[in-house]
């Protein structure tokens, strides 16, 4: 991993028509409006299965953003390591139709792939049918959005220690 | 301050599938298949642009778009009567193959080997359900290194695709009348050395590490048999002629039902809907003339799938029904074993060796600099059928057209066949019926079950 390439992928994860279930999504559409150098990569991975790990190979550094199940109130922000989780089951979907972020992770451990990475969470309010997030979860997304904005800022600052003929990070707002 | 975190799989959602079982005297006595969301592609396809319908069907299946845009190419090309030139069809047959290669060597070890390959007992395959694990210790050290060299074979079958195919999961090169990409000399190339390499795994490697793991567990050519009855419409035309009854392919049409190989006549398929949540006055209709009129709450129907059949009767599809059609001797030579969870494991890894050796064959066949497409037009009126196989099955697209928009589109998947309900007169769907007898040793853990469905790879 040490041979890659300094980069950084962001990669959203979601469902964009069960509200909440896409607030990954809707993180990395803010994100996206910030001007990162190129060597931050902001992905709306969607829905998409075991292709992700394609991208997560890539990387040196991960974040994903997702829906998280934290049995907390709604809103609650979570900020953890795969490390962190526990019952990792090998892939149980009944279907490759069901490969989700879980068994990507999974699969990116095993193969040795899966660069540091940090996942950022909310706990969601509303998962019914629709393109919009609750109010509640709509109103917090922005805290979520500058948590992880200050995560990228500082691996860019740490990166670019290492490497100090780049040019600077320009203004990204 | 660490505070665990519990992460449930939250919904992600595309057709998802529920599965119920009755167990008495530790076997499996009545089952049902449920498809729990409602699509509705052919509602959204309603007034459309005839050529948006190999563009929106893909977005049927997460897994198998390719599939969706050739039936909807091909349903095009039949109601636009396009003619597709040989470079044409070869690169669409060599763009499947790849969807081929990739999704049966990911179903099979992402999905299928970890219920018989036990991983060392070291995170991230530890806990796990103690499970039925026989595989002497060399073999099973074996499969494990295979499962991880697997995702970089299917990585390089993705690639491969890409070469005519562009991109995955959004593919927008297969057009009627052929394809957009081009083909030279140095994509052919480039298509062969992937391909070689992919070979190499497929012959000696997946094949052998399916017939090994079958030798284990034998009880598996014995469970799971179902109705024995088959169907296939046949995939990868090898001729530009026209061919309506589907025999100039690489794997041909045919039906096998109460012991008997029979013809096919698409005009024999009808869809029944009496246990399904659709209008009842809408059941028993052939797809072309199918109608998709959702009746959520229907009394007595438990899913939103509808119920195909083949002159009445619940046929299965997929690489099983293909082999069995096709009499391929290591999966006939099976008889009654193949219908069975080993023998759909087996005919898809013989299917995917066949598959993978015809498209280096048909690599030399393409004309470097001949066109791959012949322009065509959209008709006023016209109706249109699309007869394809998906890696896991039969799929079929009907289209109307009429002043040159989409009347009515019909689809009918690979798992509407094998995963549907009962049909009107109470027959179960092929996986129910291959459910019933399953024995199941430890009902918080029915592994035996989740091996039967897996092997459908609904």
């Amino acid at each position: 991993m040490e041979e890659r390439e300094p980069k950084l992928t962001v990669l959203g994860i979601g469902n964009l028509l069960l509200q909440d279930e896409g607030l990954g999504i809707h993180a990395v559409r803010e994100l996206q409006k910030f001007s990162y150098p190129p060597s931050v990569e902001i992905l709306d991975g969607g829905t998409a299965g075991i292709d992700l790990l394609y991208y997560i190979e890539d990387s040196s550094r991960l974040i994903i953003i997702d829906a998280v199940n934290g049995q907390a109130p709604p809103g609650t922000i979570f900020k953890f390591s795969p490390d962190e989780l526990d019952d990792y089951v090998p892939v149980a979907a009944l279907s490759s139709h069901s490969v989700g972020i879980l068994e990507v992770i999974y699969l990116a451990k095993v193969t040795g792939v899966l660069p540091p990475t940090t996942i950022f969470g909310m706990q969601p309010a509303r998962m019914a049918w629709g393109m919009e997030l609750s109010p509640l979860v709509k109103k917090r997304l922005p805290r979520l959005v500058s948590l992880v904005d200050a995560e990228i800022r500082e691996w860019l600052e740490r990166s670019l220690g290492n490497n100090t003929r780049r040019e600077g990070v320009a203004d990204s707002r | 301050m660490s505070k665990k975190v519990v992460i449930d799989p939250v919904t992600r959602i595309e057709g998802h599938l529920k599965i119920e079982v009755n167990v008495d005297g530790g076997k499996v006595v009545d089952a049902w298949s449920s498809g729990t969301l409602f699509r509705g592609f052919e509602i959204i396809l309603q007034g459309r642009d005839p050529r948006d319908a190999q563009h929106i069907t893909q977005r049927i299946c997460g897994v198998c778009p390719i599939a969706h845009s050739m039936a909807s190419a091909r349903c095009l090309d039949d109601a636009f009567k396009a003619e597709v030139p040989t470079n044409g069809r070869i690169t669409r047959n060599l763009i499947q193959g790849a969807n081929y290669i990739q999704s049966h060597i990911l179903h099979f070890y992402t999905l299928a080997a970890l219920d018989y390959v036990k991983g060392p007992d070291v995170p991230p395959f530890v806990p796990r359900y103690e499970g039925d694990y026989r595989l002497p210790p060399e073999v099973n050290k074996k499969a494990v290194e295979h499962y991880l060299e697997a995702l970089n074979m299917r990585r390089k079958a993705q690639e491969m695709l890409a070469i005519y195919g562009a991109k995955m999961p959004h593919i927008t090169v297969i057009i009627p009348g052929g394809i957009t990409e081009k083909v030279t000399k140095e994509s052919i190339d480039h298509f062969r050395s992937y391909l070689k390499e992919l070979i190499d795994f497929i012959d000696n490697v997946y094949v052998p590490d399916v017939v090994a793991i079958g030798e284990v567990y034998k009880d598996y050519y014995d469970i799971g048999r179902g109705y024995q009855n088959a169907l296939a419409y046949g995939i990868f035309p090898l001729t530009d002629e026209p061919d309506p009854t589907g025999q100039k392919m690489l794997i041909k049409r045919g039906a096998y039902a109460n012991g008997k190989f029979i013809p096919v006549d698409p005009a024999k398929i009808t869809e029944d809907v009496k246990y399904s949540w659709y209008r009842n006055d809408t059941s028993g209709l052939n797809p072309a003339e199918g109608k998709t009129e959702p009746q959520p709450r229907k009394a007595g129907a438990y899913s939103w799938i509808k119920a195909p059949r083949y002159e009445g009767l619940p046929m299965e599809v997929g690489p099983l029904a293909r082999m069995w059609v096709n009499r391929v001797p290591e999966v006939f030579g099976l008889g009654e074993k193949a219908f069975s969870t080993m023998g759909r494991h087996l005919a898809r890894a013989i299917e995917c060796r066949m598959v993978a050796h015809a498209m280096m064959e048909w690599l030399d066949q393409l004309r470097p600099g001949e066109p791959t497409m012949k322009p065509c037009e959209v008709p006023r009126e016209a109706r249109g059928m699309g007869l394809w196989e998906a890696p896991r099955g039969a799929i079929g697209h009907w289209i109307e057209i009429k002043d040159y928009r989409i009347r009515n589109y019909q689809v009918v998947s690979a798992t509407i066949w094998n995963a549907s309900p009962r049909d009107d007169k109470g027959q179960r769907g092929p996986i129910e019926q291959a459910l019933v007898g399953t024995p199941v040793k430890d009902l918080e853990n029915p592994i035996e079950v989740v091996r039967v469905i897996r092997s459908f790879d609904p």
